[in-house]
């Protein structure tokens, strides 16, 4: 069950992914791309639903968010991305997110981004990108197209 | 049917207006930047038209009149036989483009945070009657997952 942080993270997470995107549809706890799939913790898809879908794990440590990484490389989604809240780096996290390699899948094209939360004053959280996601190739579009025609967005322009 | 490249730099501009409206209209500041945003709002759809327009062939409008652009994409719209519910918003924006940009008369804030809506009503619409504006990124041999 994700924690109260986690839960308040998502705001900042969807509202960093927005910046980047046009008219999207953002969903909370959506389970990506069929009813029957794992759940994740933002689903942004961009362009009135029609364009690429942004995937996010949001977790309070960097530690737990890395290990959300092998499941999001076989996700079927153009963009994939962990997010956590910033300092939260033990060593081998931190050394993992240097090195960026486990953010790749081998033999092709892709990377995870790494979406940091920040705290900020008044209690308030804020996000940024740290490692900018790569488009991993594939055919995704129907995805899109199928998610967003059956299922009601959280947030909509 | 995949994107020209004509047609793919006029929605690189669209989209760029379109973020920057949207990020300088997001609250709290965006009295400040209320006017920028009304100005981005139209031209962000301008561009979005140039880019039907030269994508399905019509040719972009070169006339300072855009409120041909506007004729032209319902014109496109009647050939195809999809909806022209989204011109309504192009055209709005269009008539208040001079206000907006060279006016004397003061433009309240409030017209150019429609004027954001327009756009974003645009744009939905657009998206959504014209997907190969929105699926521009896979490439032509990708294979359906």
């Amino acid at each position: 069950m994700p924690s109260q942080y986690e839960l308040r993270a998502r705001e900042p997470v969807y509202r960093c992914l927005i910046r980047r995107l046009v008219v999207p549809r953002i969903y909370f706890n959506a389970a990506w791309p069929r009813n029957d799939s794992d759940s994740y913790d933002v689903v942004a898809i961009d362009r009135d639903g029609q364009g690429d879908a942004h995937i996010v794990q949001v977790r309070e440590n960097a530690a737990d968010a890395l290990t959300q990484v092998d499941n999001l490389l076989n996700t079927r989604a153009p963009y994939r991305w962990i997010a956590f809240r910033r300092g939260t780096e033990d060593e081998q996290s931190a050394l993992a997110l240097v090195s960026q390699s486990s953010l790749y899948a081998p033999g092709t094209a892709g990377r995870v981004g790494v979406i940091e939360i920040v705290d900020m004053a008044g209690g308030d959280l804020g996000a940024n990108v740290r490692v900018s996601a790569e488009r991993f190739p594939g055919a995704f579009y129907a995805l899109s197209t199928a998610f967003s025609g059956s299922h009601n967005a959280d947030v909509q322009y | 049917m995949s994107l020209s490249l004509s047609a793919r730099v006029f929605l690189e501009r669209a989209e760029a207006f379109h973020r920057s409206a949207e990020l300088l209209g997001d609250d709290p500041p965006d009295r400040l930047y209320a006017p920028a945003v009304g100005l981005l709002a139209v031209h962000s759809s301008i561009s979005m038209t140039d880019a039907l327009l030269i994508q399905f062939d019509t040719g972009r409008s070169k006339s300072e009149d855009h409120a041909t652009a506007a004729q032209a994409l319902e014109k496109l719209c009647s050939a195809k036989g999809h909806d022209k519910s989204g011109v309504k918003h192009l055209r709005e924006l269009i008539r208040n483009k001079t206000r907006f940009s060279y006016g004397e008369a003061l433009v309240r804030d409030e017209e150019f945070k429609k004027a954001k809506l327009r756009m974003e009503q645009f744009f939905k619409w657009a998206y959504q009657t014209f997907p190969v504006v929105a699926q521009t990124e896979e490439e032509a041999d990708a294979q359906p997952v």
